[in-house]
């Protein structure tokens, strides 16, 4: 059920992305939807492989942009891992989760644009690429907020032991 | 001997072998040719399709009712529509007369010019395929790409040009062979090149994104005419101070290299698409010249182009496609069409 969620949650953000990411950019700058999304699922589950899910993730994001398959994986996958270590000592506050999206959005942006410009397949100058994924990752830290706290009070209605999650966390950690 | 076998296992099956394997796997990936990743990227493009057309139609009835309320309630919101009406309408105007231009140089040139205008004579004919802006590609810090709701189903291939779709009208009619339903591409405006293409869905590099190259000719206007001139290198991903593509991508410009200083070139040129001939009727509309300097001692000038598309929000473009002239091949004999 949870993955099924996830995958109609990355379509949707995806399809939005794309289509309405215009209308909701500040200075060229919009949240990356994938990576909250991806990102969000690593720290709001208990299973030792969610960071896989967020590799997944990843390629949709590789697939719906310019540059080679396979680098926004991997950084999707590395900041997945990264959070998944993190999440059990996260799952109680909700100001650090979000804080961890935006981290991990700024790290992804940054190591994925850097890439891509080593690799020429984009001009623009690397002070634009910290600035801007500085701001994207402020951005998406943002949309976080409202997301984090209606999949904390979904996770609550339907009964989740938070104690539970976070001795599993630090099993895992 | 179980032991070890199972503490193997627990080990190939901990988080930090799978972090390794799929690592791995996405540096092959990288490692692809592009060409090959591109079919398996515009496939997943096409699955989007249906949602986010779906979405722009939403998107589209909501403005139309929040301006039908604005209308009523903001003058100030009405005023700003009107003006990008009127902005909308100058932007118009000046295709209008590019177009104008060409078809009066076309008109009024050589018998050659006659001739190709023909539509039965010629070998090679253009047709417009419309396609409707889906968006843009989801990373647009790295770059603008526009998907387009038109695929390899409907005709469309890599590097073809994607041009303005508005309605064109020139001074051409039926004494030229002009009929209804035939596209006339004169002063269109070009936006882009199909980059990649997928069954259903395509993507477009705009004119002024890093990586665009076309081979152009300048044009100056001299007694309401346009003289073809010098041919040059069209870029895109420049600024206007003549770095690269920074922060301000909707002020960014177009560059023309290879054109040598011995050529003449003035701000307010022209720039059209060359090396078209045969296969596009008359040539299709760059932007104009902004800047143009030849520092000396220099063999080449350095020439900047303002795009003659907007970087406003485009809904609906057209993709060229060249193909056999229908009527020529019919008139073939059987025996030379096998």
């Amino acid at each position: 059920m949870r993955l099924l969620l996830l995958i109609i949650a990355a379509y949707l953000v995806a399809v939005l992305q794309t289509t309405l990411g215009d209308q909701i950019a500040i200075a060229q700058v919009t949240p990356d939807g994938l990576a909250l999304v991806a990102l969000l699922a690593v720290l709001t589950g208990a299973a030792r492989r969610d960071f896989l899910l967020a590799g997944v993730i990843g390629t949709l994001a590789d697939c719906l942009s310019p540059g080679r398959l396979g680098v926004g994986m991997l950084c999707f996958l590395l900041a997945g891992y990264a959070a998944m270590q993190l999440r059990g000592r996260t799952a109680r506050w909700r100001a650090v989760q979000v804080l961890v999206i935006g981290l991990g959005t700024t790290a992804i942006t940054l190591v994925v644009g850097g890439v891509n410009l080593m690799l020429g397949e984009t001009a623009i100058s690397w002070w634009t690429l910290v600035v801007r994924s500085i701001g994207i990752g402020f951005y998406t830290g943002l949309v976080a907020v409202p997301c984090v706290m209606v999949v904390r009070w979904l996770d609550e209605t339907r009964g989740e032991d938070w104690n539970a999650r976070l001795s599993l966390g630090k099993s895992t950690g | 001997m179980n032991r070890n076998a199972r503490l193997t296992a627990s080990i190939l099956s901990g988080p930090g072998v799978h972090l390794a394997l799929a690592g791995v796997f996405c540096i092959a990936l990288a490692a692809l040719p592009t060409r090959w990743t591109g079919s398996a990227k515009q496939h997943v493009a096409s699955l989007l399709r249906p949602a986010q057309e779906a979405t722009l139609s939403l998107s589209s009835w909501c403005e139309s009712k929040t301006a039908l309320w604005h209308d009523t309630s903001d003058n100030a919101e009405r005023i700003r529509m009107l003006e990008q009406q009127l902005a909308a309408a100058q932007s118009r105007g000046r295709a209008a007369e590019a177009e104008l231009l060409t078809a009066h140089t076309a008109t009024s040139s050589s018998a050659t010019t006659h001739v190709s205008a023909r539509a039965a004579d010629s070998l090679l004919v253009t047709r417009a395929i419309e396609a409707r802006v889906l968006g843009r590609q989801a990373r647009a810090y790295l770059g603008r790409r526009d998907l387009l709701s038109a695929g390899s189903t409907n005709g469309i291939e890599p590097e073809a040009l994607v041009v303005d779709e508005g309605p064109q009208q020139i001074d051409l009619g039926e004494d030229r062979d002009i009929e209804p339903g035939r596209l006339v591409l004169a002063g269109r405006r070009v936006w882009g090149k199909i980059v990649e293409v997928g069954p259903h869905t395509s993507t477009v590099r705009r004119i002024t994104e890093s990586g665009y190259r076309d081979l152009v000719q300048l044009a100056s206007i001299s007694d309401g005419r346009l003289q073809f001139g010098p041919r040059g290198v069209l870029e895109g991903g420049v600024s206007k101070d003549g770095a690269t593509e920074d922060e301000h991508a909707d002020k960014s410009l177009c560059r023309i290299r290879l054109i040598e200083t011995v050529e003449p070139v003035t701000v307010g040129d022209r720039v059209y698409t060359a090396g078209r001939e045969g296969m596009i009727r008359s040539p299709l509309l760059y932007g104009t010249v902004v800047r143009a300097e030849a520092t000396p001692g220099a063999s080449h000038w350095k020439i900047w182009v303002q795009p003659a598309m907007e970087a406003s929000r485009i809904e609906r473009v057209a993709v060229l496609r060249t193909e056999l002239n229908p009527q020529r091949v019919a008139a073939q004999p059987a025996t030379l069409r096998k």
